[in-house]
C-alpha cells in the first residue's frame, strides 16, 4: 500500500545459540500509534534495538520513507528521526531540564564556543509549554518525578525532529493520572505526524492507544491486527504457542511436608507475597518482565531489604533474611545473570565449584586437595558437566555447561530449597532439555524448588504449582495440571 | 512580611547545600581553632602568605577538577609539575629566554596530558591506572633529564613571576584567580564544559546523543597537564630552583581540594570557585598546624583525616541522595 514511514523486511538477528529474529516483517505509517506485543523473549526488544542502532550485524532490509536505510549506530538512528525512550531513561540527573533537552545539540554563541543559556531556556520553555507541561527549564533534573523525566525525554526527542518514537513499557512507573498526561502527549505527537511504537505488556493500553498491533512469537511474526479486530483474546491467542522443541514430561510426584513458608512479605516493590513450598515440589513464578519474579528470589535470599513479612524454613524463622544466613539455613540461589553473579569467569571449574563448599573440603582451615577433588568429581558426574579437566577455565565452557556448574556449586552445600531464576536463559535447546531433566530429578530427590523463567512455557512444563505475579503482587496461585498459557497470560497481562 | 521568610530559609538552605559550603565551613572552623591556639595565625601577612603559597595548588586543582567532572582522575599531575620545573630550568641553563623556557615547560605538560587522554579515551584504559603509570614514567624522565640533580635558577625575569606585586596583590594570586575564572567560564558557559558534566553524569547516554566523549576527555587531560605545568613553573620561580622530586604528593592536595570543593569523585558534579576554596582550606589547615606548634610530621596525617571528615560531612548533608 505504500505510505509507510518505516518498513522492515526479512529481518534476521542471531545471538550465540539463539535466533532472536527470524524473517520478521514490520512497518509503521507516519502518525500511527502501533502496538508491539509478545511474550518475554519474543523478539520485541531485539527489533527495537536494531531500530535504535544497537546492532550492526543483522540481516534484512530497512526502508525509511521509501528509501533503503542502514542503521548501524545510534547516530544513524537519530539522523533518520528514530528515537527510543527506554525504561531506564538516558537523562543526566546532574544537569537541568533545558541542558538535558539540548545536550549534543546545544544553541551556541561566540563562534560556537559558548552555550547560549538564554536561547536554551527559551526554546526549552517553548517546547515544554507546547505540550502543556508545567516544568521550569531551569529545574535540576533530579528534582523531577519519573513521569516528568519521561516527558523531558520525549520533548528532547522532538527537539531534534523525531519522526518515530519507540516507547518501551512507558507506563511501568507512572500513576494513573500520569498515564493520562502521557496519553495527551501521545495524541499531541500523533497530531504532529510522529509515529509511535508502543511496547507494553498491558493489553488495556493497546486497546486504548493503538490503531494497529504487531504480535511476535519466538522471534517470528505471529499476526498483525487492525483496530477493528482488537480483542484481548485475539492478542493472547497470537502470543502463546511457543514450542520448546521436545516432549519433556515432568514426573508426577507426591509433594511432602511444607518446607518453606512465606507470609505477607513486602518491600518497596513487592506487596503482601504469601506462599508455601513443600519438599519435592516445584513452584513456578510466572509474570511479565518487572512483575517481581527476580525480586521475590532476591528477597528470600536476603539480597534486598524487606520491610515486612516473615519467612520460615522447616518451621524455623529466617527473616529478615541475609545471604550468609540464608545459605546456612539451606537456601541456594541460582541467579538470573549467570555471568555477573553465578560464576567467576577467570577461575577454573574446580575453584568455582568449591567456592561455596570449601569448608567441607577443609580441615583446620586448610583445603585438603584429595577431598576437594572428590567433591568436584562427584558434582561433575552427577550433573553430567562436560569438561576436559577440573582446572579448565569455566569461561571456556558452553553456557549450558556453565549453568550446570552453577547448579553443582550450590548442590555441593547441600541446600534444602533451590531458587532457580531463569535457569535456561541463553542456553541451546538440547542443553535446556537436559537441565529440565536435572531440575525434575532434584525435585524427586526431595528438594523444594522455586523456579522462575522468562519463558512461560518452561514454567508450565516443570512446575507443580504456579504463582502468577503482576506488578509486585500475587495475582493468582494455580495448580499446574491442565493449566494453559492463555489462562496465565490473561492474568499476567492486565 | 511572611513572603520573605521562606525565601530567607531557601537561601540558607541553598547556602548549606551549595558546593562551597563545606570548604567555607572547614575554613571557618580551622581558622577559629588556629586563632584560639596559635599566636600569629590571625594576621594579614600570614593570610597573604597562605593564599600565595596555595595559589600553586589552586592552579593544579583547576586542571584536576576538569578531569574529575567527566568521571576521570589524574594522579600524574605531581610528576608533570616537577617535569615542567626541570624543563624550564634546563632551557634557561641552555640560554633560552624565560618566555621560551616557559613555553617549553607548558608544552611538556600538554604532551603528558595528551598521552593520558590518548590512553584513557582511545584505548579505554582506566584513568587511575593510566595516570599512575604516567606518574612513574614522567618522574623517571625528570631523573634522566636532570641526572637527578637540582638545578638552581638565577634568571631575574623568570623569578619575577613570584615577586611582582600588582595592585597590592602578588602575581601568583592573580594567576590562580585568572585560572579559576577561566575554569568557571569554561564549565558553566562553554559547550565543551557542559558536555564534560554530561559525560560524568552518564557517558553512554551522552554518546547516544552524539557527544564525542573521547574528544571531551582528551581535552580535559590536556588542560590538566597544562595546569600542572603552569603550577610547576610558579613553584620553580618561588623556590629559585627545580628539584627532581618537586611536586611529589601535590596530586593528593589538588584532588583533596577538588573533593572538599564539593565535586563528586565519580564525576558529574563540581565547581571551580568551590575547588579554589577547597585549596584554600587545605592551605589554612597546613598553616594552622604550623601556627599551633604541632610537629610538621603530623601535617599529612591531619590533611588526610580532614579530607575524610569533610567527605563524611558532605555525605551526611546530602544523605538522602544515597
Amino acid at each position: 500500500m505504500g505510505g509507510y514511514f518505516l518498513e522492515m523486511k526479512s529481518m534476521v538477528k542471531r545471538f550465540p545459540g539463539t535466533l532472536a529474529l527470524d524473517q520478521v516483517a514490520f512497518n509503521i505509517r507516519p502518525g500511527e500509534t502501533l502496538g508491539l506485543i509478545g511474550e518475554n523473549g519474543a523478539g520485541k526488544s531485539t527489533l527495537v534495538n536494531i531500530l535504535g542502532g544497537a546492532f550492526s550485524d543483522y540481516e534484512g532490509e530497512i526502508l525509511v520513507e521509501g528509501k533503503p536505510a542502514r542503521i548501524l549506530t545510534p547516530t544513524d538512528a537519530r539522523a533518520l528521526g528514530i528515537v527510543g525512550i527506554r525504561q531506564e531513561l538516558s537523562l543526566f540527573p546532574n544537569l537541568n531540564v533545558a541542558r538535558n533537552i539540548f545536550l549534543g545539540n546545544e544553541p551556541r554563541k561566540a563562534c560556537g564556543l559558548l552555550l547560549d543559556h538564554d536561547a536554551m531556556a527559551r526554546e526549552a520553555g517553548r517546547l515544554l509549554a507546547s505540550f502543556g507541561l508545567d516544568i521550569s527549564p531551569e529545574t535540576p533534573l533530579d528534582r523531577l518525578t519519573v513521569a516528568q523525566k519521561q516527558m523531558v525525554e520525549i520533548v528532547r526527542a522532538l527537539s531534534y525532529n523525531a519522526k518515530l518514537i519507540i516507547m518501551d513499557e512507558p507506563t511501568s512507573s507512572l500513576t494513573e493520572k500520569e498515564v493520562d498526561i502521557l496519553a495527551g502527549i501521545m495524541a499531541d505527537l500523533k497530531a504532529r505526524g510522529v509515529a509511535i511504537i508502543l511496547i507494553t505488556h498491558k493489553l488495556n493500553e493497546i486497546l486504548r492507544f493503538c490503531e494497529r498491533v504487531f504480535i511476535f512469537r519466538d522471534g517470528r511474526n505471529a499476526g498483525v491486527l487492525e483496530k477493528g479486530e482488537f480483542s484481548r483474546d485475539r492478542f493472547i491467542e497470537g502470543m502463546v504457542g511457543r514450542d520448546l522443541g521436545a516432549a519433556f514430561r515432568r514426573t508426577r510426584r507426591e509433594v511432602g511436608e511444607v518446607l518453606l513458608e512465606v507470609e505477607n512479605l513486602g518491600d518497596g516493590f513487592l506487596k503482601n507475597i504469601s506462599f508455601k513450598v513443600g519438599t519435592g515440589e516445584i513452584l513456578g513464578l510466572a509474570g511479565a518482565v518487572g512483575a517481581g519474579r527476580t525480586e521475590i528470589m532476591g528477597a528470600l535470599f536476603g539480597l534486598g531489604k524487606i520491610s515486612y513479612g516473615r519467612i520460615r524454613l522447616g518451621g524455623k524463622e529466617i527473616s529478615p533474611p541475609h545471604p550468609s544466613f540464608a545459605m546456612r539455613a539451606g537456601l541456594a540461589l541460582v541467579p538470573e545473570e549467570r555471568k555477573a553473579h553465578g560464576v567467576i569467569q577467570g577461575m577454573s571449574v574446580r575453584d568455582n565449584l568449591l567456592l561455596s563448599s570449601l569448608g567441607n573440603a577443609a580441615r583446620w582451615g586448610f583445603v585438603r586437595g584429595g577431598a576437594a577433588s572428590g567433591i568436584v568429581a562427584d558434582a561433575v558426574s552427577a550433573l553430567n558437566i562436560r569438561i576436559a579437566d577440573q582446572h579448565q577455565a569455566i569461561g571456556s565452557l558452553s553456557g549450558g555447561n556453565q549453568q550446570k556448574a552453577v547448579l553443582a556449586k550450590w548442590l555441593a552445600v547441600k541446600p534444602r530449597v533451590l531458587l532457580l531464576d531463569d535457569p535456561t536463559r541463553g542456553i541451546d535447546v538440547g542443553t535446556k532439555r537436559e537441565i529440565y531433566g536435572i531440575i525434575d530429578r532434584l525435585a524427586n530427590e526431595g528438594y523444594a524448588i522455586i523456579l522462575s523463567s522468562s519463558e512461560l512455557a518452561e514454567v508450565l512444563l516443570l512446575s507443580d504449582r504456579v504463582l502468577v505475579l503482576y506488578e509486585g503482587s500475587v495475582k493468582a496461585e494455580l495448580d499446574a495440571d491442565g493449566l494453559t498459557e492463555e489462562q496465565v497470560l490473561a492474568l499476567s497481562h492486565a | 512580611m511572611t513572603g520573605t521568610k521562606p525565601a530567607a530559609g531557601g537561601l540558607l538552605k541553598r547556602a548549606a547545600t551549595s558546593d562551597s559550603a563545606l570548604a567555607v565551613f572547614g575554613i571557618v572552623v580551622v581558622s577559629l581553632v588556629a586563632t584560639a591556639f596559635g599566636e600569629h595565625f590571625l594576621s594579614f601577612s600570614n593570610f597573604e602568605s597562605v593564599v600565595k603559597s596555595q595559589s600553586i595548588i589552586a592552579v593544579m586543582a583547576m586542571g584536576e577538577l576538569l578531569v574529575i567532572i567527566p568521571g576521570g582522575i589524574d594522579i600524574s599531575i605531581g610528576a608533570t609539575f616537577g617535569l615542567a620545573g626541570s624543563a624550564a630550568a634546563l632551557s634557561l641553563g641552555a640560554g633560552h629566554s624565560p618566555l621560551t623556557a616557559a613555553l617549553i615547560a607548558l608544552a611538556c605538560g600538554a604532551a603528558v596530558g595528551l598521552a593520558n587522554g590518548f590512553f584513557v579515551a582511545k584505548l579505554n584504559i582506566v584513568p587511575f591506572i593510566v595516570t599512575l603509570g604516567m606518574m612513574g614514567i614522567v618522574r623517571g624522565l625528570i631523573f634522566i633529564l636532570t641526572d637527578a640533580q637540582s638545578i638552581y635558577i638565577d634568571n631575574p625575569p623568570f623569578l619575577a613571576v613570584d615577586r611582582i606585586v600588582v595592585a597590592w596583590i602578588p602575581l601568583p594570586i592573580w594567576i590562580a584567580a585568572a585560572a579559576c575564572i577561566f575554569m568557571h567560564i569554561l564549565l558553566s558557559r562553554s559547550v565543551l564544559g557542559g558536555r564534560a558534566y554530561a559525560v560524568g553524569g552518564d557517558e553512554e547516554a551522552a554518546r547516544m546523543l552524539g557527544v564525542k566523549t573521547g574528544r571531551v576527555k582528551m581535552f580535559c587531560y590536556v588542560v590538566s597537564g597544562l595546569a600542572a605545568a603552569a603550577a610547576g613553573l610558579m613553584s620553580a620561580a618561588k623556590v629559585e630552583a627545580a628539584y627532581p622530586r618537586a611536586g611529589e604528593g601535590y596530586e593528593f592536595e589538588a584532588i583533596a581540594a577538588v573533593i572538599v570543593g564539593g565535586a563528586s569523585i565519580t564525576g558529574g558534579k563540581g565547581s571551580a570557585p568551590a575547588a579554589a576554596l577547597g585549596a584554600l582550606f587545605i592551605g589554612i589547615l597546613k598553616n594552622a598546624i604550623i601556627q599551633m606548634d604541632i610537629s610538621q610530621y603530623w601535617q599529612q596525617t591531619v590533611n588526610g583525616f580532614a579530607v575524610i571528615l569533610v567527605i563524611m560531612l558532605s555525605a551526611l548533608i546530602s544523605g538522602r541522595r544515597r
